[in-house]
């Protein structure tokens, strides 16, 4: 199979065609969709042409197998880039487009590409005005994320990264829950703090290396002072860490998914921060990401968040805000393993990454499905309803299991490996944070008891829709991969393993490593 | 060396200037011949204005390829030193014929509908445009003074060009009384440097601060009124307060023309004095243009947040602009040259083309349009409000949807790390108030995107013309937000020609006297953050 994508010349054009499909299909989408629903505003649907929401699916499944032909050119057996293209862009100030994936980035780009035809497959319904721009938006902010985890290049990966907000932005204003717009632009205005800081620290880098290339491997060589390391991890931290939503930078984000449509809280949850963290602020800033100071702060920061998280998704009423807030608690899990630098950890957080990517999306479409049904996803509306929609009950408890880390699902190799590694170097955080997980059980259970179990209102939910075909198609595909990664994690776990440890070789031994080495325990 | 010159090679020099008013006096004979009373017919005089537009249109088009012309051929300017003949005066000159391409379509699409214009609107506009070649080309503050007198009474005029507007007539009286003393200001320190100095030309300036280490009080008096009425010009706080009152009063093609175009002329001279005269003494200047540049950036960005008025806001925001530009202007230099004429190019397209859609939306009231006029814009006309969306995110510096207004940003980042003495805490401000602005630009985008249309509000519609100019600006930004290179080319070789003067004191060769700013001590910037 590896032969006859190679011999198709894929790996040469995929990684481009990943990034400009989705801008072309989104024109394409805006010009020739039509709209399907009568005009709110009294015009006259918009023309003639192809249901513009079937359009933008076609183009997401298009995005979706060219991801797919990736995953099979890539050899999980070579270190460093694969599939890489590097073509001059703008030679004035030496920026490249240099895209190329590496096992760190692959699991990530498959996710995505997966995961968001499924979103607006299983959201079907939750957005019907105006489809042809809510599909263009949608596929912009596809290249966007997509765009994240391929670059190589600074700037191509400042771009794509800032490409993320502005369709966020709409999406959850536009066709959120009425009133989102303030919810919106605090989203837009706490990121952006975050990325223009970002930006002065990757000028200030590209100015050190020469002011001739603003490449990920060429900048990871230049030497820098310990301060200019320390200030510039903390502005690249700093837009990762609101982008992730850690704790304190958190709050933006149960606002903003609790009012956006279905489809951009999925995509919200991607967790493209923390990635973006192990791919960046580590690798660059190596001995800044070490320092005692800061590495302490930022792993009680994931531990607070494991728990604050936790805690505060079991006090919520709303089941949209509660899985907010599990997601804010997942990513202590992946900051703490990313932090902890040791292999296993890292690897744990990869894996986490890719486990929080599904059960986060799988959650939303669920409480998506149930909003466009009650239009509330409030708890207090439901209950009983297992008896009402069978498959729905499955669904949930299943996926719920995922996030509450249960053995056999795939949050729990995750989790396990982050922790398991995370002892190895600092066995309090790895003990405090183990205590989240019988939290997350807590909210969990607890969320399942209140939606459905618990006494039935008969007269309001008794006619209550079970899934329709696609929505069993779409939880089908989640459930499948929750149950298979939970076995079967190798995959993932082996795509991740080289370059989490070249990740943990780089930032114990590479050019810019803190002077005095600590006790490394690589092979744990 | 000669301080007279032959009559022929100062109509060489100025051979643009020249054409351009050569153009703008027949096109006033024909305005004069046919001359519109106050009682004549709507429709006619718009026809009138329209056909002498067009011939303006022509006329820049035609002005522009001569300015192209001189370029290629390496036209050096006048032997005495007072005219450039650099690529900074070319790429300046390109940029003011840019925006006053556009500026003109915006009147013919605004005079449609609105009775404010008069046929000598658009020859004011060229005359003006010729006031800024001038500024682009002065390299004697007399003839700095000037084009900006020729410049600026051809603007005191179009302000109040609207007879019938209350609102017109007290922006245009703001305008001039402002406008008249800073030109004093400018007159003064000009006064006080050539009394310090014996001579007007920035290279004689140049010299005499480099032979000078302690400088007269007399000079820095002359150079701090100097840069007050240049302060004045650029709308820089604290001398920004006329800005939003004349802005919100004059025509909106005129307050495009404003905003962009002469503040393009101002900031071209700006630079040009601060690199070529100034840049010696650096130490003497430093720190009050460092401390104008951040009052300038927060004062802008903070007064817009509280506007409802679009057009007040947009006078804010361009004075944030004015602020990230000096920004450059503390840098110096050859980065302080190209990056005033990337960002003029990207401003320029972005400020005519949201001025376009407020003509479009505005429907020739005179009033300025607020948040409630343009809410819902997007249900009704999709496109414009889409592209209203990237010239907003153009002003705000966002990369791909906002296209070139990014490199914009990017430019002035770069030239603030990339000095001598990186100027950090600038470039930190400088995107700390970006981030501020975004809460005010997304207040507009949320307005037509996510409000529902005032019950009533007619559907904006303009021009063919200033449809496409709103359409060609906006996809001229998306291109160039990707693929910058063509504009970063001209704007890196419009670097001033400082080094071309024959002192032996100045002090690079072959590119303009950069600030010597690494001995300052005086800066508060100073802290040498990055190593």
């Amino acid at each position: 199979m590896r032969e006859l994508l190679l011999s198709l010349g894929v790996d040469r054009w995929v990684l481009p065609a990943l990034l400009l499909w989705p801008v072309l299909a989104a024109l394409l989408v805006r010009l020739i969709g039509r709209d399907a629903s009568p005009a709110a505003n009294g015009n006259a649907p918009s023309g003639s042409g192809p249901d513009a929401r079937a359009l933008t699916l076609g183009a997401l499944v298009i995005e979706a197998l060219m991801a797919v032909a990736l995953w099979g050119v890539y050899n999980p057996d070579v270190r460093g880039w694969q599939a890489r293209v590097d073509m001059p862009w703008i030679a004035d100030i030496g920026a490249t487009f240099s895209v190329g994936v590496d096992g760190l980035s692959l699991p990530m780009v498959l996710l995505t590409a997966l995961v968001v035809p499924l979103a607006l497959l299983g959201s079907w319904d939750n957005v019907k005005v105006r489809t042809p721009a809510f599909g263009a938006l949608a596929l912009l902010l596809t290249s966007g994320l997509i765009g994240v985890f391929v670059t190589l290049d600074l700037l191509l990966f400042y771009l794509a990264w800032e490409l993320m907000l502005i369709p966020t932005y709409l999406l959850v204003g536009v066709w959120g829950a009425a009133g989102t717009s303030r919810a919106s632009l605090r989203y837009v205005l706490f990121t952006l703090v975050g990325s223009l800081l970002m930006l002065v620290a990757i000028i200030a880098l590209w100015n050190l290396g020469g002011g001739n290339t603003l490449h990920l491997d060429a900048l990871r060589e230049i030497t820098l002072s310990p301060t200019a390391q320390l200030l510039m991890f903390l502005a690249f931290f700093s837009a990762f860490a609101v982008k992730s939503a850690l704790v304190p930078f958190h709050t933006w984000l149960p606002d903003a998914q609790g009012a956006a449509p279905t489809f951009a809280a999925v995509t919200l949850g991607l967790k493209v921060g923390a990635y973006a963290i192990l791919r960046f602020a580590i690798p660059l800033f190596p001995a800044a990401a070490t320092n005692s100071t800061v590495r302490t702060t930022i792993l009680v920061l994931s531990v607070v968040a494991v728990v604050y998280g936790a805690l505060l998704a079991m006090t919520q009423r709303d089941f949209k805000r509660m899985i907010s807030y599990s997601s804010i608690s997942h990513l202590g899990f992946i900051m703490l393993g990313s932090f902890a630098l040791t292999q296993q950890s890292v690897q744990g957080a990869v894996m986490s990454i890719v486990n929080s990517g599904i059960s986060t999306s799988a959650l939303f479409l669920l409480a998506g499905m149930l909003e466009d049904r009650m239009g509330t996803t409030e708890f207090k509306a439901f209950g009983g309803i297992a008896r009402v929609v069978p498959w729905f009950a499955v669904m949930l408890t299943l996926v719920m299991l995922s996030t509450v880390a249960l053995p056999g699902t795939n949050g729990f190799v995750g989790e396990f490996l982050v922790l398991v590694g995370t002892y190895a170097e600092e066995p309090v955080f790895a003990v405090i944070a183990t205590s989240g997980v019988i939290f997350a059980a807590a909210y969990g259970l607890r969320a399942l008891q209140m939606i459905l179990f618990e006494s039935l209102d008969g007269n309001r939910l008794g006619a209550l829709r079970d899934l329709t075909a696609r929505e069993k198609f779409v939880m089908t595909t989640f459930a499948v991969a929750i149950v298979y990664l939970g076995i079967v994690p190798q995959p993932v776990l082996q795509r991740a393993e080289r370059a989490s440890r070249d990740l943990v070789e780089a930032v114990r031994f590479g050019p810019n490593a803190p002077a005095p080495l600590p006790p490394v325990s690589l092979n744990r | 060396m000669s301080t007279m010159l032959s009559g022929g090679a100062l109509l060489r020099a100025l051979a643009p200037e020249l054409l351009l008013s050569a153009g703008a006096m027949v096109m006033l004979l024909g305005t004069v011949w046919n001359p519109q009373g106050q009682d004549t017919a709507g429709a006619e005089g718009a026809e009138r204005t329209s056909t002498i537009v067009r011939f303006g249109l022509v006329l820049c088009m035609l002005v522009g390829l001569v300015v192209v012309i001189a370029w290629g051929d390496g036209a050096a300017g006048t032997a005495d030193l007072r005219i450039a003949g650099d690529g900074f005066r070319w790429a300046v000159d390109l940029v003011i014929l840019l925006g006053t391409v556009m500026a003109l379509v915006l009147v013919d699409a605004d005079q449609q509908r609105s009775r404010a214009f008069s046929p000598e609107v658009p020859v004011l506009m060229l005359l003006a445009a010729v006031g800024m070649m001038i500024l682009a080309a002065a390299r004697d503050l007399m003839f700095v003074f000037l084009g900006i007198e020729l410049m600026s009474l051809a603007v005191y005029v179009l302000a109040g060009v609207n007879r019938r507007s209350a609102r017109g007539a007290e922006s245009a009286v703001k305008y001039f009384l402002l406008g008249a003393v800073s030109s004093g200001f400018l007159l003064y320190g000009i006064a006080l440097m050539y009394g310090a100095v014996g001579s007007t030309r920035l290279a004689d300036i140049a010299q005499w601060v480099s032979a000078h280490n302690g400088l007269t009080p007399l000079f820095i008096t002359g150079v701090a009124l100097l840069l007050v009425g240049l302060a004045f010009k650029v709308a820089a706080a604290p001398f920004h307060l006329w800005t939003p009152d004349v802005y919100d009063g004059a025509p909106l093609p005129i307050t495009a023309f404003m905003s962009a175009t002469v503040k393009t002329a101002a900031f071209a001279t700006f630079a040009r004095i601060v690199v070529e005269a100034l840049g010696p003494a650096a130490a003497q200047w430093h720190t009050a243009l460092w401390w104008l540049a951040v009052v300038t950036m927060v004062v802008g960005n903070v007064f817009a947040l509280s506007q409802r008025n679009i057009v007040r806001m947009l006078a804010y925001s361009s004075i944030a602009h004015a602020g990230y530009l000096l920004v450059a202007m503390v840098v110096g230099g050859t980065a302080a040259t190209s990056t005033v004429v990337f960002y003029m190019v990207s401003y320029t397209l972005a400020t005519m083309g949201a001025f376009g859609v407020l003509v479009a939306v505005n429907g020739g009231r005179d009033a300025a349009p607020t948040l409630d006029d343009i809410a819902g814009l997007w249900l009704v006309r999709p496109w414009l409000a889409s592209a209203m969306a990237v010239f907003l995110l153009a002003f705000l510096g966002m990369p791909l949807v906002g296209g070139m207004g990014f490199f914009a940003k990017w430019y002035v980042l770069q030239a603030a790390l990339q000095a001598t003495v990186p100027q950090t805490i600038l470039a930190v401000v400088l995107v700390v108030t970006s981030a501020i602005s975004a809460a005010y630009y997304l207040m507009v985008v949320s307005a037509m995107f996510m409000r529902p249309r005032t019950e009533g509000a007619p559907v904006p519609g303009t021009t063919s013309l200033a449809y496409s100019l709103v359409a060609v600006a906006a996809t001229a930004i998306l291109f160039l937000g990707v693929y910058p290179t063509p504009v970063s080319l001209v704007a890196r070789r419009a670097s001033t020609s400082g080094a071309a003067a024959p002192q032996p004191s100045v002090p690079s060769k072959g590119g303009a006297p950069r600030v010597q700013a690494a001995s300052l001590d005086v800066s508060p910037s100073a802290p040498r953050v990055v190593h």
